[in-house]
């Protein structure tokens, strides 16, 4: 008999490098805050090592053992040559780190105050029909250079929700190398982190696409572009007391992706060694200089012929005549649409965006005015992947704050009450889990729990729980009795209902080059099969019904399917094979009351029998088919 | 990322190139560190490895190292290696005995294939069975008996709702037992 064997989900210790993917690869391991904070300590190290690099401090080879020296010789080197290694060293991070301070003569700050019309990425723009190659591709650039600020920018600054509204982006144009075709300047300040966030960067016009050759950060408002003598000049306030002075030449290079466009570059600086007394050393190029060298490269900067940029504010807003909730819901159903076809297309062969439905509905469950949408998505034909997601707008974006995967939900509005149920029928469970939540008039948000106390009622006959086989209520995990039981589904079933008026969502479909076609070929049968269609008759309705489907043939004559007679309000749902042939074939569905014999149309659809769906036409809505045909008694 | 994207990247911004390559292995890197260390480190303990990892590979390309090609492998093998030296690190930190099946981990020995491979097959089988449950089921599984996550945390991740996920997880865990019964297995008490 072969042995039998116990293991613990340790076994997935030390998995091999092969499998690790398997094992959760695929979902967020951290937050926002430990991932955030995680790289910050990492960048923090990052530069204390570059530092130690160069000083020789830190080891920064990997291969080598990392096991840990206690008691090490600490070498002190003397306070002049720290503080000057120190000054070298910033200087040699902040050229590896930020390239160069570029900062244009009469440039301003920008008008910092002023409020910047609220940006939106991933929107195309809005352009003049008669735009020129060069502006296209100028635009493009600005539009691709906000794009990777923005991907830089959620990983630094993963909480701020505001991005676009705080970034303010300025561009100019000017000959640098004298070819007639303007290099464009793109400038960008987030306002929420200014000064430090002020950059600048320079591009060249290849004759379709700008491309980039120099970013600089412009923390300071003293730098030139002389372009008489194509000279550039940076000036930098360090850390230390004192300044950094680069001076850049170039000569008349055609731009390339390959080639650096500054041929000469000199460093100069002049840095205060000592607080009392006041002390200067002066540098060139990271060797000690004159005073006086230093003091005629500052007089060449102060006294250049400066070039002079008019720095034009850009406008990306772009909302095409959608209110920003209108175009905030597309963009959140579109999301919702995108996870959960990734979500299945894992597990379900050639699943296509066709294979989703996806439907949306407001309802404003915390009376604040506000509605809060509802996004109902559903795999055809996995019955278990419908969801329900509800989302509240923040002024700017729809924010996820509930995910329901239950059988059936009510919201009843005037009590505050949301009620869910959960159903399971196999071979070795038969449950029913009613949970009853209630809120108060909280503030939606992301963070927070909406619902404020929760109560659930369960019965069912589960050999987990105690294997007795009978029937057992609870309350949570606590036997209650069938009354309390009882009761609790009673004001369910009783409750005040608020209605949920769901509404199709037609998914786009993305068209690119390289999507895959896939060519059918017919082997001369047409494709035929059963359709199943359900409808929820209204709790109102009273009488006998029956429901016809008119099915159009290929020659343009109807064949009539009919249900067989049903009885309201003793049925609540109804659902009929459709047989028929075809791919898109018309089939009207027409309900009579046998009590009056009045007639109604619920809907035109168009079946599709060989994948064995169908969407509706026009129509659809059996309750108003039910009030035409007298099916409501007065009251 | 290949290694060409990120020293393109990285001639345009150092920083922007740390930051994609950073969002871009987090996860990799971490569930790497995590497997190794899961039994005797805290987590500040494993954030640190995880920097630490991050840390080579971003002094390595500024020295101009590495490698050509794909990322992932270099990532993930220099990932295993901080891990294996960071658990060598605790344990002797902590006076705890390395077990020699560790120590020796990659040293061939005849007396330890047959457990060896007869481990490796339990993981797969685990493996696999947590997979069939499908998603999100198999996601609840493993971030709550593995990684240890809270419902709320792993309900927040997920954008369900705690007792949701409570209540799938229940259901996930007792279809797995089934499944590991049918193979002759069974899920020790505690997990």
């Amino acid at each position: 008999m072969k042995e039998k064997k116990t293991i613990g989900f340790d076994i997935l210790d030390n998995v091999g490098i092969d499998k690790i993917d398997r094992i959760g690869t695929d979902m967020d391991m951290l937050d926002e805050k430990t991932k955030k904070r995680i790289l910050e300590m990492t960048k923090k190290r990052f530069n204390d090592a570059i530092k130690g690099e160069n000083t020789g401090i830190y080891n920064t080879d990997i291969n080598k053992s990392e096991e840990v020296v206690e008691n090490v010789e600490v070498y002190n080197r003397s306070k002049i040559r720290r503080i000057m290694t120190g000054v070298v060293n910033t200087a040699a991070v902040v050229g590896l780190a930020a390239g160069s301070v570029f900062l244009i003569k009469n440039l301003g700050r920008g008008d910092i105050d002023k409020p910047v019309e609220p940006d939106l990425p991933a929107v195309s723009s809005t352009e003049p029909a008669n735009q020129t190659q060069e502006e296209k591709a100028r635009n493009q650039r600005i539009e691709d250079y906000i794009q990777e600020l923005y991907n830089q920018y959620v990983i630094v600054k993963p909480d701020e929700e505001q991005f676009y509204n705080s970034l303010e982006i300025k561009y100019a144009y000017l000959d640098i190398n004298n070819d007639s075709v303007s290099e464009l300047i793109i400038r960008y300040n987030l306002l929420a982190l200014a000064p430090d966030s002020v950059f600048m960067q320079f591009n060249y016009f290849d004759g379709t696409k700008y491309i980039p050759f120099e970013e600089i950060n412009d923390t300071s408002e003293m730098a030139k572009i002389d372009l008489q003598n194509r000279r550039l000049y940076e000036i930098y306030e360090g850390h230390e007391p004192g300044y950094y002075t680069y001076v850049k030449t170039w000569e008349n290079v055609e731009f390339s992706d390959n080639k650096d466009f500054f041929t000469v570059q000199d460093t100069y600086c002049s840095s205060m060694v000592t607080y009392e007394p006041t002390e200067y050393t002066y540098t060139h190029n990271n060797l000690p200089c004159t005073k006086e060298e230093y003091e005629s490269a500052w007089a060449e900067y102060e006294n250049c012929n400066s070039a002079e940029l008019n720095f034009i504010p850009y406008n990306v807003k772009k909302l095409n005549g959608q209110s920003a909730e209108e175009t905030a819901r597309n963009q959140r159903i579109e999301y919702e649409v995108q996870a959960t076809f990734e979500c299945y297309e894992k597990n379900i062969v050639d699943l296509s965006i066709d294979d989703l439905k996806i439907d949306y509905a407001y309802l404003d469950i915390n009376n604040d005015s506000v509605d809060e949408l509802f996004i109902r998505s559903k795999v055809l034909d996995v019955p278990e992947s419908e969801s329900t997601i509800i989302c509240f707008f923040n002024g700017t974006e729809y924010i996820a704050f509930s995910h329901i995967v239950v059988d059936e939900f009510k919201f009843d509005l005037q009590n505050r009450k949301y009620y869910e149920i959960l159903k399971e029928n196999d071979d070795d469970t038969d449950y029913f889990t009613l949970r009853i939540s209630t809120w108060e008039n909280v503030e939606l948000s992301a963070d927070s729990d909406y619902f404020t106390s929760q109560d659930e009622y369960y019965s069912g006959i589960d050999p987990f729980i105690d294997g007795t086989g009978e029937q057992i209520y609870r309350r949570y995990n606590e036997p209650c009795t069938k009354e309390e039981y009882e009761n609790a589904i009673a004001e369910y079933e009783n409750c005040n209902s608020a209605e949920l008026n769901f509404i199709p969502y037609t998914v786009k479909r993305e068209s690119a080059e390289e999507t895959e076609i896939n060519l059918t070929f017919s082997n001369g049968k047409k494709p035929d099969g059963e359709v199943p269609i359900t409808f929820d008759l209204p709790a109102e309705a009273n009488g006998r019904f029956v429901i016809a489907f008119m099915v159009q043939k290929e020659d343009g004559t109807p064949e009539i399917q009919e249900s067989s007679t049903f009885y309201c309000p003793e049925y609540c749902q109804l659902t009929q094979n459709v047989i028929g042939s075809g791919e898109n074939v018309n089939v009207t569905a027409i309900i009579t009351n046998l009590s009056n014999n009045k007639r109604a149309t619920i809907g035109t659809y168009s079946f599709n029998f060989a994948q064995g769906r169908y969407t509706c036409l026009s129509g659809g809505d059996p309750y108003t088919a039910f009030e035409s045909i007298g099916a409501f008694p007065e009251t | 990322m290949t290694d060409k994207e990120y020293r393109e990247l990285s001639e345009k911004s150092e920083t922007l190139a740390q930051n994609k390559l950073y969002e871009e292995y987090i996860n990799y890197v971490y569930t790497i560190v995590y497997n190794k260390l899961r039994g005797c480190a805290t987590n500040e303990d494993i954030e640190e490895c995880v920097s630490d990892v991050f840390l080579a590979v971003f002094l390595n390309y500024h020295n101009n190292q590495g490698l050509d090609g794909d990322l992932k492998g270099y990532i993930g093998t220099i990932a295993s290696r901080k891990a294996i030296n960071k658990f060598h690190s605790l344990t002797a930190k902590n006076g705890r005995t390395v077990s020699m099946e560790d120590y020796f981990a990659d040293i061939p020995d005849n007396n330890r294939l047959e457990e060896e491979a007869e481990k490796e097959e339990l993981r797969d089988i685990m493996i696999r069975l947590i997979e069939s449950l499908g998603d999100p089921d198999s996601t609840i599984v493993l971030q709550k008996f593995y990684f240890n996550r809270s419902s709320k945390e792993i309900a927040k991740k997920l954008s369900m709702t705690s007792g949701a996920v409570r209540v799938r997880c229940s259901r996930a865990l007792s279809r797995l037992e089934k499944l590991l019964a049918n193979e002759g297995i069974t899920l020790k008490e505690g997990f």
